[in-house]
Formats: structure tokens, C-alpha cells, sequence
């Protein structure tokens, strides 16, 4: 039987692999460019193979050859159609990109990234990728996760000989990525042994007659590993330091597409194979949401780091996504069907405005990176004139991430927002209680994203150079502009067409919820569960014929050019203007007890009085006090052990002969007295 | 808060009753702002002399503003400019900016001998003029420093109350 | 040969090597240990003996003589002399042990007990009397490894790793009535090979520190 979303999928996969032989195999000069298309065919042919599988389409495949004792199934149903069509879209762009970004910049301050490690395994991390939705059993679900792990691993790893950075952010990152796989493994064995089986169809079956003790504990345990790939706090260590060290697109990949498949997880674990649980569950993931939304967008507001600050903010957008999932769960268990379809709605509506406006930021941070060699935006500025495409990317992206009126983030935000606030008469007094709350973080995190992004983009790109590399900055490649116009393509379709995602949408959230849409409508989108409607098209039109009406009737009144109040002294020079810590800091003064920023003052007096003052150095970073208050503990109790542990090995032969031997006995006799 | 209102309480009123109006019009391009007029101080250079009086007439014994004149920070608000001291070489780009970026209509006020001709530092090597050498001046209080009470003569002339 | 017979030979075979274990805890002197283990030789080669005579001379039990043959030759002959050479010169006598003779004997005792309890399982599966042998086999096995832990010379452990390797023979031999003849031949080589290379060993560290005394090197460590 033929299946457009078998066929496309396997096509998928195989572009992936050409595009990984030929990555490995083509001479240097082709090698970007060969690996790059075959690795955007791929993208676009999983595209097809999501679109088709979310209009109805599903497919599953059995092979029970390729792994030794399971073998693979493989089910493509609408839900996991969505995450493949996300992954293929971020892949086009991403690979397209990395065709430009691959070759050295021309003025010779840069590297490129066209070895063969990379350019092999960028495919086989989009097919990894393609393959964790697509997966039916628990070992081909945590094979290809695994996979997904160290192709990324790799990738992120590549820049290793230009930084020492690269090193402690890999080694952060393998170490949690294979905690993570620990937790979920656990999970769902536990899972497969009580249900004695692995497939999806059978644990759905055997799910039912599980003890709630069993299903909370394989709940906990999927979800601790799920929300560490997707960036939630406290489990984010990983992110703000793997995705500035990773190459640009990489980080799009990642930041765009991987961590997406935490949430795909949550909703597969807790809403599919487990089917709903009881509040505490769902408390736990709006809980989780919630905070990870509102520290993550706090931590962006103030890094000046342009890549941090985007990896933060993917913390929070996932943070949003969880509250929409938990806040499902919620009135799924209270039993209000509509309002928990409208949440859930929202929430993957919001995984795919996330994916492309987090595409788009990455791309063009990973322009500016390639142009000027720099990251931190104290340090950049002037970027508009030197390079319009970069900052026209970066302007679309910012619109979006803040969540405003012509953005596409704003869409998916307000149906969050409406499905909180529609949901306060039903679910009973836990929904009354948590969601109020809910909608606050909601706020306050959609208040600090604007005002971060305007940071980054103000001064980022705007106003003078602020440094001679900033000054130097050239537009990019063609192809690297051709991958972000495609990201901001799908931006601005999402922003002001979202109504296209509607029915895949619907298809997606009656996987777990079957019942009625919850969005319909064209032009103007139409909310069943909570009586309201919004109309992104006209609501950009009305602005955009506003705002023309205004400059249309400035244009008749007399203009005059006077000089810009200076202090009298002028004229200002870059060094003058606002900074990102500058712009941050009185957000960083309010958040002082929360953010807890270190400050270096040394001061070298003179060999000859300590009251003459040689040397002044001062240094101020705002750290993650997460890291430092939770992971430091646990990392220095672990060394502490280790040292301990040393003692055991005092060097005598006998020792170590003793312990076996005495390990040996004892086992003997254990068996002895329990046989 | 408490011990504040005690204060207050205790202190009681320490402004002096208004002497009698000066004679003589408010000046024309003043006349419209209706009483209430914003000033910028610019120290062109002075010693600082004038600046203590200014001081001490915006304070609680003379308190010019229960007659209208207020201080502000950005000549872009201002209505008036009230210079002090002799117009120095650094100054002078800068104080002939500070009048074009007051809006019309606007006047300038030179406060004490430095504004007027320049006073003890005329002909000294780092002085560029007199206030009215660089910008125009409509009104001039004399004095080295012009006692508080003339300042605020000279600013209720301005205001009209 | 008569049932009666061959039950007495066999545990004579055991009971003469399960002895040539226990004397090894009891001997200081290198040259006697090393004369034990050709006791404990030959005794596992008359076990295996008895046990080919008992199948009959047809087929398995002539292939388990010539085992037996093989086995005397290589662990009651070859052996001992390499074991011989490496105690030219230097050092005769064992120096104090870990554990003192009193204690390895009273620890010997309690091995015996422990792989008595722990055999008990096989030997009900199949109460032949050379299964029921096994436990003596196994009690060489846990002497072996306690000789490896708590003497301190190198000729010591190598005559320790070998009784380890006679015990474990036994047992196959007991339980499975041999092992297939590319097996037996292959650990034997690996047991040759392993007995050479610890001999030239042996002569290297009494050149470079002048005593063999394992307690003395301690750099195996971080």
C-alpha cells in the first residue's frame, strides 16, 4: 500500500543519509553545498511526510530486522506528523544556511565549518530527529533518541579547537543529555515491564489497568527526562551553555527543532500511552512551566550575550508550551473536554510559531557572528546599514518573539491566554486557584520578552558600531539570506494566516483528545471553547493602513531641522549610547534578590602605599544561580566521593585481591543462605 | 513618617512674606506662558557665586517658585535661560547650542556682573565675552554675587506675580 | 572396576588433593610448595584416570585417560620445573604471610564449609559420587584464590593462580565428565603460557628490587 506519508518519510530519510555520505565523502569545495541540498531535500520532504500524516494520513511500518531483538515500528499519526513537519521546515532552513555559513568569511577572521565531521553528521541528526516522532516502540523510540543526543553531541563539540569553552559545554551537555536518557529509560521500561510489552498499542492497552503508584512513578520519571531536553528549569543547565558554543544553525536545529521533542514526549507519555492522570501530574507540568517561563525570559533580559540570550528565551517559550500542556491536563481531568482541546491547541501552536521565530533569531545571530566575530551586544551596533537583510531577519524574529500584534508568537500567546482565563468557571477549585496565577506569569513573561527583545534588537543592531569589528561587518552569503527569508517566510505566514495550521492542528490535539476543533475559521480565527475571536490579518492590516495614514498626514505639516539636543557639547560617539547592560540593569536591580549577580572589584595598590591605587579591575556577570546553588553542591559532593573512593586504592596487589576475593565469598555465601 | 509631620509641625513656616512687586511689564515674548515660567541654568563659567544664591533664593526663606519660576534639566523644557559668569572659551559653543535648543519664545537672563561684562575676569585669557556677546540678553541682574532677594525681583519681573 | 572400588578411588584422589591444598596453607618454604602442587598434579591426573576407567575403556573413557596422561605430564612434571627455576637464588623461604598458619587453616575450614552450602543445589540435581565430589573441587578453587590474597611472594601467587586452575579443572571433570579436548588443550596452553611469563617476571623484579616481595611494590594507584 502506497502512503504519501510512508513514501515521503522514507525519502526524508534517505536524502538524510546521501546528504551524510556525501558529507563525508565530497572534496572540500562541494562538500557544504552537496551536503546542505540533499540535507534540505530532506527537510522538505519530511515536510510533505508531516503535512500528509496531519491531514489524516497516518502511517506505520514494522521492520523487524534492522534492531536485533526488538526491531523497529514505526507510526506516523497526526501528532507526530506535526513535530516532523516542524523538523523538516527548520531543517530546509537550517541546511540552506549552513551551505553560506560552512565557507570562511572573506576578511579571514573566522573559521568555517566545512570538516567532515559536521558535514556528515548534521543529516543524521535531522534524521534522528524525523525518527523519535515517528517512533511506535519504547526501543525504537529511545534508540533514535539516543542517536539524536550524540549527533548533536557532536555538532555541538565542533568548534572545540578555537575555544576552550566548547569543551565544558559539551561535557555539561553530554553529561545531562545522558542523565536525561537515564530518566526516561527508566520510565518507560518500567512502563514495557508492566505492561508486558514494548510496542505503543500495547502499553496504551495495558495502561489502563496499571496501579496509579506505577503510573505516577513512570510519569515522574518520562517527565524529569522530557523536560530536561526541553529546557525546563531547573533542568536547563545545559542549554545556555550548549547553544551559544554550537555552530548557528546547529543551534537552530537544536533550539528550534530537539527540544520540541521534550514536549512531543509529555504529550505522547502523559496524555497518549498513559492516558491522562490524576491533578498532581498536571500541577507539576504547569508548575514547571510557569517558573521555567518567567526565570528563563528573566535570565534573557539580562545576558548580553546575543546567543544566551536567545537560549533563554527558548527556556521560556517552552515554559509556555508546558503551561498550555499542564494546563490541558488540568481541565482534561476535571472533565471539561473543549476548554482542555483550546489549551492543548494553543500549546502546539505554539511549539510551531516558537520553531520558526527561534529559527529566524538563530540564523541571524549566526550572521552576525560570521560577519563581526562577536556575540556580546555591548560590543556590536551600527549593524542596520552594514547589514539590512540580517537586521530585517532579526526585526521579524524580534516582533515575533514579543509576542506583539503583527508577530507570530502573539497568535499562539493569546490562545494561551484565552484558554486560561475561558477555563476559570470549569475544572473545579484547583484550576481556580492555579490558573489566575497562571495568567499572571503568562504577563510578566510576555512584558520582560519585549522588553528583552527590544534590547537585542535595539541595541544590537541599531544606533553607531560600537566597536571596529562592528564596523567592519559585511552582509552574508546569498544562501545564508535564502535560509532566513525562507524562516521569515513562515513567519509572517504564521503571523497573519495562522488559520492554515488549524486543521492540522485539530487533527494533532484529537490523537489524545478526539471531540470537537477548537479553532476554526479563515480569516478570523474562532475559539468553540471560550467564545471569542481574534483576526491576525485584520488586525495587521488596520495597523499597517494606521500607521500609513499617519505618515501621510505628517507628511503636510511644515518640518524644520534643528539639532539634536546633545549637552551643548556634541557630537555623541557610540561609546555614548545605551548598552545591553545598560538597558538591563534597572530590570536587573528589580530582580536583584532572584538574578543574585557576582561583582569582581580588585584593587592593586602601589608597591609603595597602600593608599595609591595602581590598578583597578572590575567584573560583573549575572551567573545562573540555579546552576550555582543546585549543580555545584551535587558536583562538588560526587568529587568529594570520588576522593574518598581514592582511598580504596592504596596501591598493595593484596588489596585489590582481597576485595575480589572477598566480593567473590560474599556472593557465595549470599547465595548460600538464600537458596 | 511620624517624626517627619512632627517636624513639619514643629518647624512651621520659614518662608518670609512676599516684599511688593517690582514695577515694570513682564517682557513681551513672555507674555502669553500666563505666570509660569520654566528656567535652565547654564554656569557659563562662573565661580559658583551666583549658583549659592540661586540656591538660596529656590530655597525655603525666598522661595521663588510659589511666583511661578521653576528650574528645569533640559533646555528643550525651558522657557528662559538664566546664565551665570563670564562666558569662557569651552562654554561658548556650548551655551549658544543651549539657547538654539530652547523653544520659542524664549528670553535669557544674565545673572550678575560675570554675565553682565564679564566683572573681575574681564580680559583674562580664558574668557570668550560677556553673556550678551554670544546670545542675546533681555534681562540683567547686577551684583557680585546679586543678592537672593534681586534674583527673585528679577524673576518675578518675568512672571508678572 | 567394581562401584564399591571406584567410589574409594575417587575420593582418595579428592581427598589427596584437597590435602595438597590445605599443606600449601600449612608450608612456608617455596621449594615444598611448589613440590605440593606436583602432589596436587598427579592426584588430579589419578582422578581423571578413575574417572575414564569408570566409563570404560571404549571411546570416552581411553580419550580420558589420555587426558589424564596429558594433565600428569603438564601439571605434575612441567610445571613444577619452571616453578623450580624461578626459585634459584635469592629467597628460599616464604616470609611471614598476611595472615598467619593458624588463621589460613581455620579459613580453610570455613571455605570447605561455605562450598559445601553453596553446592548443594548441584549436587541434588545428580547424586553420582563424582558430583558429589564437587565441593572438594570448588573448596581448591576458593583455596586457591585465598593463597593469591594472603602470600606475599610472586612464586606464592603463581602457585595460588594454579591451584585455582586445578580446582576449576576438577570441577568440569567431576561434573561434565570432561571438557571437549580442544578446551582442555587450549587452557592448558594459556596456563603454560601464563606460568612462563610469570616465571620471567619473577626473575626481572628479583633483579630490579632484589626480593619478590609483592607488598613492596605499591604504584598501582592514582
Amino acid at each position: 500500500m502506497t502512503s504519501v506519508t510512508g513514501a515521503a518519510l522514507s525519502a526524508s530519510l534517505g536524502a538524510s543519509l546521501l546528504a551524510a555520505v556525501a558529507g563525508a565523502a565530497l572534496p572540500r569545495r562541494v562538500r557544504p553545498a552537496g551536503a546542505g541540498l540533499c540535507t534540505a531535500v530532506a527537510g522538505a520532504a519530511a515536510v510533505v511526510a508531516g503535512v500528509a500524516a496531519m491531514t489524516g494520513r497516518s502511517w506505520s511500518a514494522w521492520l523487524p530486522e534492522l534492531l536485533p531483538l526488538a526491531g523497529v515500528r514505526l507510526a506516523v499519526d497526526p501528532l507526530g506528523g506535526l513535530f516532523i513537519a516542524v523538523t523538516g521546515a527548520v531543517a530546509v532552513c537550517a541546511a540552506v544556511y549552513g551551505v553560506g555559513y560552512a565557507r570562511p568569511p572573506r576578511d579571514g577572521h573566522g573559521h568555517g565549518l566545512d570538516g567532515r565531521t559536521v558535514q556528515a553528521v548534521l543529516p543524521l541528526f535531522v534524521a534522528a530527529m524525523l525518527l523519535v516522532p515517528a517512533a511506535a516502540s519504547v526501543s525504537t523510540f529511545l534508540v533514535a533518541w539516543e542517536l539524536m543526543a550524540l549527533a548533536s553531541l557532536l555538532l555541538v563539540v565542533a568548534e572545540h579547537r578555537h575555544r576552550a569553552s566548547v569543551g565544558t559545554a559539551g561535557l555539561w551537555y553530554a553529561v545531562m543529555t545522558h542523565l536525561g536518557l537515564v530518566a526516561i529509560l527508566a520510565g518507560l521500561a518500567g512502563l514495557a515491564a508492566a505492561a508486558h510489552g514494548e510496542s505503543f498499542d500495547r502499553l496504551r492497552a495495558a495502561a489502563e489497568g496499571l496501579s496509579p503508584a506505577v503510573r505516577g512513578a513512570v510519569f515522574v520519571a518520562t517527565f524529569a527526562g522530557f523536560a530536561s531536553k526541553a529546557g525546563i528549569i531547573p533542568l536547563h543547565v545545559w542549554l545556555p551553555r550548549a547553544h551559544p558554543e554550537a555552530p548557528s544553525h546547529v543551534s537552530a536545529l537544536m533550539s528550534a527543532a530537539m527540544v520540541n521533542l521534550g514536549g512531543y514526549g509529555i504529550v505522547r507519555v502523559g496524555f497518549d500511552l498513559l492516558g491522562g492522570g490524576p491533578v498532581w501530574w498536571w500541577l507539576l507540568v504547569l508548575a514547571a512551566g510557569a517558573v521555567s517561563a518567567l526565570y528563563g525570559i528573566l535570565q534573557a533580559a539580562v545576558a548580553t550575550d546575543l546567543k544566551r540570550l536567545l537560549a533563554y528565551s527558548t527556556c521560556e517559550n517552552m515554559g509556555l508550551v508546558l503551561v498550555g500542556l499542564g494546563a490541558g491536563g488540568l481541565l482534561l481531568t476535571a472533565g471539561a473536554r473543549p476548554p482542555a482541546a483550546l489549551a492543548l491547541t494553543a500549546a502546539l501552536l505554539h511549539v510551531v510559531n516558537h520553531a520558526a521565530f527561534k529559527t529566524l533569531l538563530f540564523l541571524a545571530a549566526g550572521s552576525v557572528l560570521r560577519a563581526t566575530g562577536l556575540r556580546d551586544l555591548d560590543a556590536l551596533g551600527g549593524l542596520r546599514t552594514r547589514m539590512p537583510l540580517t537586521t530585517a531577519a532579526f526585526a521579524v524574529g524580534a516582533l515575533a518573539a514579543s509576542a506583539l500584534p503583527l508577530g507570530n508568537g502573539f497568535v499562539s500567546e493569546w490562545l494561551l491566554l484565552q484558554s486560561l482565563i475561558g477555563s476559570l468557571g470549569e475544572g473545579g477549585t484547583i484550576s481556580a486557584v492555579t490558573m489566575p496565577v497562571a495568567v499572571a506569569a503568562l504577563a510578566l513573561s510576555a512584558g520582560l520578552a519585549v522588553a528583552t527583545f527590544v534590547k537585542a534588537f535595539g541595541t544590537g543592531f541599531l544606533a553607531r558600531p560600537r566597536t571596529p569589528q562592528a564596523q567592519a561587518a559585511a552582509e552574508s552569503p546569498a544562501t545564508m539570506g535564502v535560509g532566513m527569508g525562507v524562516a521569515a517566510a513562515c513567519c509572517l505566514a504564521l503571523a497573519l494566516v495562522p488559520a492554515f495550521t488549524a486543521p492540522g492542528l485539530a487533527g494533532a490535539v484529537q490523537v489524545v483528545l478526539p471531540g470537537q476543533d477548537a479553532l476554526t475559521g479563515q480569516v478570523t480565527l474562532r475559539l468553540a471553547a471560550a467564545s471569542s475571536t481574534v483576526s491576525p490579518l485584520l488586525i495587521a492590516v488596520s495597523v499597517v493602513g494606521a500607521v500609513a495614514l499617519l505618515r501621510i498626514a505628517m507628511i503636510r505639516r511644515a518640518r524644520r531641522r534643528a539639532r539634536l539636543w546633545d549637552c551643548g557639547m556634541g557630537p555623541l560617539n557610540a561609546r555614548m549610547e545605551y548598552t545591553a547592560t545598560s538597558f538591563a540593569e534597572p530590570l536587573q536591580r528589580v530582580f536583584d534578590d532572584v538574578l543574585a549577580p557576582e561583582t569582581d572589584l580588585n584593587v592593586t595598590p602601589l608597591a609603595e602605599s597602600a593608599y595609591l591605587v595602581e590598578s583597578v579591575t572590575y567584573r560583573a556577570r549575572v551567573g545562573d544561580r540555579i546552576e550555582r546553588r543546585l549543580y555545584r553542591p551535587v558536583v562538588a559532593a560526587a568529587a568529594a566521593v570520588g576522593e574518598a573512593a581514592r582511598r580504596l586504592a592504596n596501591g598493595s596487589v593484596h588489596r585489590y585481591l582481597a576485595y575480589g576475593f572477598g566480593t567473590f565469598t560474599g556472593v557465595l555465601i549470599l547465595l548460600a543462605v538464600t537458596r | 513618617m511620624k517624626d517627619l509631620l512632627r517636624k513639619i509641625r514643629k518647624t512651621g513656616r520659614v518662608a518670609e512674606d512676599p516684599p511688593e512687586r517690582p514695577a515694570g511689564d513682564v517682557p513681551d515674548a513672555l507674555g502669553e506662558l500666563g505666570g509660569s515660567v520654566q528656567l535652565r541654568h547654564v554656569d557659563a563659567g562662573s565661580c559658583n557665586g551666583c549658583e549659592v544664591e540661586i540656591a538660596s533664593a529656590f530655597g525655603p526663606v525666598y522661595d521663588a517658585e510659589r511666583y511661578g519660576a521653576r528650574l528645569v534639566a533640559s533646555p528643550r523644557h525651558a522657557d528662559a535661560l538664566l546664565v551665570t559668569g563670564p562666558v569662557t572659551r569651552n562654554m561658548e559653543v556650548a551655551l549658544r547650542r543651549t539657547y538654539e535648543a530652547v523653544p520659542a519664545p524664549k528670553v535669557v537672563v544674565a545673572l550678575g556682573d560675570c554675565a553682565r561684562d564679564c566683572g573681575v575676569f574681564a580680559g583674562a585669557y580664558g574668557v570668550a565675552g560677556a553673556v550678551r556677546d554670544v546670545v542675546p540678553v533681555d534681562v540683567e541682574v547686577p551684583g557680585c554675587p546679586p543678592e537672593p532677594e534681586a534674583i527673585v525681583a528679577a524673576l518675578r519681573g518675568l512672571t508678572g506675580r | 572396576m567394581s562401584d564399591v572400588t571406584y567410589v574409594r578411588l575417587l575420593d582418595l584422589a579428592c581427598g589427596a588433593f584437597l590435602l595438597a591444598a590445605v599443606l600449601v596453607l600449612w608450608r612456608r618454604d617455596l621449594a615444598a610448595i611448589v613440590r605440593l602442587f606436583a602432589i596436587q598434579g598427579a592426584a588430579l591426573a589419578a582422578l581423571v584416570a578413575v574417572l575414564g576407567v569408570h566409563e570404560g575403556l571404549d571411546g570416552h573413557g581411553a580419550e580420558l585417560l589420555a587426558l589424564g596422561a596429558g594433565l600428569a605430564v603438564l601439571r605434575a612434571v612441567v610445571l613444577p620445573r619452571l616453578l623450580r627455576r624461578a626459585i634459584v637464588g635469592g629467597d628460599v623461604r616464604e616470609t611471614e604471610p598476611l595472615v598467619n598458619v593458624a588463621a589460613s587453616l581455620v579459613v580453610a575450614a570455613g571455605l570447605a564449609l561455605l562450598s559445601y552450602a553453596v553446592t548443594r543445589p548441584v549436587v541434588a540435581l545428580e547424586p553420582s559420587p563424582a558430583v558429589r565430589a564437587v565441593p572438594v573441587a570448588l573448596t581448591v578453587v576458593l583455596i586457591g584464590f585465598f593463597v593469591l590474597v594472603t602470600r606475599r611472594r610472586a612464586l606464592s601467587q603463581v602457585v595460588g593462580f594454579l591451584l585455582v586452575d586445578n580446582g576449576i579443572t576438577a570441577v568440569a571433570f567431576l561434573t561434565t565428565s570432561g571438557v571437549p579436548l580442544i578446551v582442555e588443550l587450549g587452557v592448558s596452553l594459556d596456563v603454560l603460557l601464563a606460568v612462563l611469563v610469570l616465571q620471567v617476571l619473577t626473575a626481572r623484579m628479583r633483579a630490579a628490587f632484589g626480593g619478590t616481595d609483592l607488598d613492596d611494590l605499591r604504584e598501582l594507584r592514582d
